[in-house]
């Protein structure tokens, strides 16, 4: 093989790796004022699994790295196990009682929504439209739209650069909400959550980790105002 | 007064013996009262012994001037997670690597906080003119007329001798938050029984200020095309009226409540208070703020919370924080 046949080939797979599995992020789909208060139009409210509260090293790559980082965090991780989800399991119902003061009537989903048992839906070069294929919902619920509340990661989080720790620990939490209507698939409100609190002064304070602790709560605070902040009437 | 009877447990322990006496009675009544699940009134008296008043002596701190910042926030602080190849001809090489990484690592972060509280303390321009002779002497002389009539007090020199008196030594630090809205002090606080070296008692407080209520904005002229210009919204010209004296005057008023919560809490804690943990919500400025913590009491409009590591902070409470709903509850109506 030539040089320019090797170059061209190593683009070609080079874009490949960049390109191929890339998703493109959905962005906030802001809430239109009329859309909770039409009558007669049944809202689901479900959520995901509340994640286990944990830490989490990113940039730790390498399996040395990854047991480094662990140890060198094991007092935090240990005691990051002790904290509860607060009043997160409630917010569904808060929820529901928010879109039933702006009109609509709301359905809560008592069961945990598992989104890897709905089929993917292809990707929309244009518009706001959810990935996943909740339209099953439609009819076991009889509800029109479903607004869902997926919270993926809480708890604590320190940068690492391989070995080497490039932040404090923060307290983090990570997902989105999004209402869904249930025939055309549209996003009709879109909001990320990546919430992230410093302690306020020291953070490294075992057993209790008074700082961290109290960054906990308050991204736990914050995830519920995002959330309920735009259905309030 | 009468809460003067019960002592913390280091001031047991560092009291003359009246002192000691008396504690312990109100230890062992305390004790009793509690096993029998009686709660003591908050009025009524500790123990039947008459307990001498205390007087505090203020010790004014050696550093002359008081400590002012800008509130700094450091939720983005952090360098990311970029990738590392170490250079690594053998293991003892790695570890250097690796070690070195560290170092510059740390040096790096640390960098970065000091240019973030660089940053933040530009909110405190304007002001350079009070600020820069504020003194702790001026601040601790008003500061002490603001402190309640439970608590008689005199200011004592970094080098001079409390002689009988219980001496209070406070390191109050000053934060102003970026909307100019409010101040908030930490202030670090440690109380010495007569003739004591050894701290008998130890507290941090926080107390932030009810936000600053601004006039409604007028149009500036040419302020679009203006951005980097600083423009006052009314806090400069609120906190610099006549010559800075609010700002003086809050400062002072905040660092006298701090006392005053400090000294309250040495001699009767509250310990009977088992209210449970719960996020509490407060204005900072114009920005709600919260903290996990035990409502310890309410009143005034403030609400007097400890915190996770077990500090006292007293915010505002909701938007009665005013002097007016104060007032207005100190005057029962009349019956």
């Amino acid at each position: 093989m030539d040089l320019r046949a090797f170059v061209a080939s190593a683009a070609a797979c080079a874009l490949l790796v960049l390109t191929g599995c890339a998703t493109k992020p959905q962005l906030p789909v802001s809430m239109n004022s009329t859309t909770l208060s039409a009558k007669g139009t049944r809202i689901g409210v479900a959520m995901t699994a509340l994640p286990k509260v944990d830490t989490s090293f990113p940039g730790a790559g390498c399996l040395l790295c990854i047991a480094t980082a662990s140890m060198a965090n094991s007092s935090l991780t240990a005691y990051t196990k002790t904290l509860n989800h607060e009043d997160l399991p409630k917010l569904k119902q808060a929820v529901a009682d928010l879109i039933r003061k702006r009109g609509a009537e709301p359905v809560v989903i008592a069961e945990d929504l598992k989104l890897d048992a709905f089929s993917d839906r292809p990707a929309s070069a244009e518009g706001n439209f959810a990935r996943k294929d909740y339209s099953p919902m439609l009819k076991k619920y009889g509800i029109d739209k479903l607004l869902l509340i997926d919270i993926r990661e809480l708890g604590f989080e320190r940068t690492y650069s391989a070995y080497v720790p490039t932040s404090d620990a923060k307290a983090v939490l990570r997902g989105s909400a999004a209402l869904i209507d249930l025939k055309t698939h549209a996003l009709e409100w879109y909001q990320p959550l990546a919430i992230v609190r410093a302690s306020d002064g020291a953070w490294d304070e075992p057993p209790k980790f008074p700082g961290l602790s109290n960054a906990y709560f308050q991204v736990i605070e914050l995830s519920k105002d995002e959330v309920l902040k735009p259905l309030k009437p | 007064m009468t809460r003067r009877g019960t002592l913390t447990a280091r001031g047991r322990r560092s009291r003359p013996a009246p002192f000691l006496t008396t504690a312990l009675l109100a230890g062992v009544t305390g004790a009793c009262l509690a096993q029998a699940g009686v709660q003591r009134a908050p009025d009524s008296p500790a123990t039947p012994a008459a307990v001498p008043a205390r007087v505090w002596v203020l010790r004014v701190p050696s550093v002359e001037k008081v400590v002012f910042r800008g509130a700094v926030s450091h939720d983005a602080a952090g360098m990311g997670t970029g990738s590392m190849m170490y250079p690594a001809p053998n293991a003892i090489g790695l570890l250097a690597a690796i070690v070195t990484h560290g170092l510059v690592s740390d040096r790096r972060r640390q960098n970065q906080k000091n240019e973030a509280q660089a940053n933040a303390d530009l909110v405190l321009q304007p002001f350079a003119p009070v600020l820069g002779s504020f003194t702790n002497q001026r601040l601790f002389e008003v500061g002490q007329q603001r402190l309640s009539a439970a608590h008689p007090a005199r200011l004592l020199g970094a080098a001079e001798t409390p002689g009988t008196d219980w001496l209070v030594e406070a390191a109050p630090v000053f934060s102003m938050t970026q909307d100019r809205r409010a101040l908030v002090l930490d202030n670090a606080v440690r109380i010495f029984a007569p003739g004591s070296t050894t701290v008998a008692y130890a507290q941090t407080v926080r107390v932030i200020s009810a936000p600053l209520s601004l006039p409604a904005p007028a149009p500036v002229a040419g302020a679009a095309s203006e951005p980097t210009q600083v423009v006052d919204d009314g806090t400069v010209t609120l906190w610099m009226a006549t010559q800075g004296q609010r700002l003086v005057d809050e400062s002072a008023a905040l660092f006298g409540e701090s006392l005053d919560i400090v000294l309250d809490e040495s001699v009767a804690p509250a310990t009977e208070n088992k209210s449970p943990h719960q996020t509490f919500r407060y204005a900072e400025g114009g920005n709600e703020r919260m903290e996990r913590a035990q409502l310890v009491s309410e009143r005034c409009g403030r609400r007097l919370i400890r915190t996770l590591r077990g500090w006292l902070m007293s915010v505002p409470a909701g938007s009665d924080a005013s002097g007016e709903a104060c007032a207005a509850r100190a005057t029962p109506p009349s019956q």
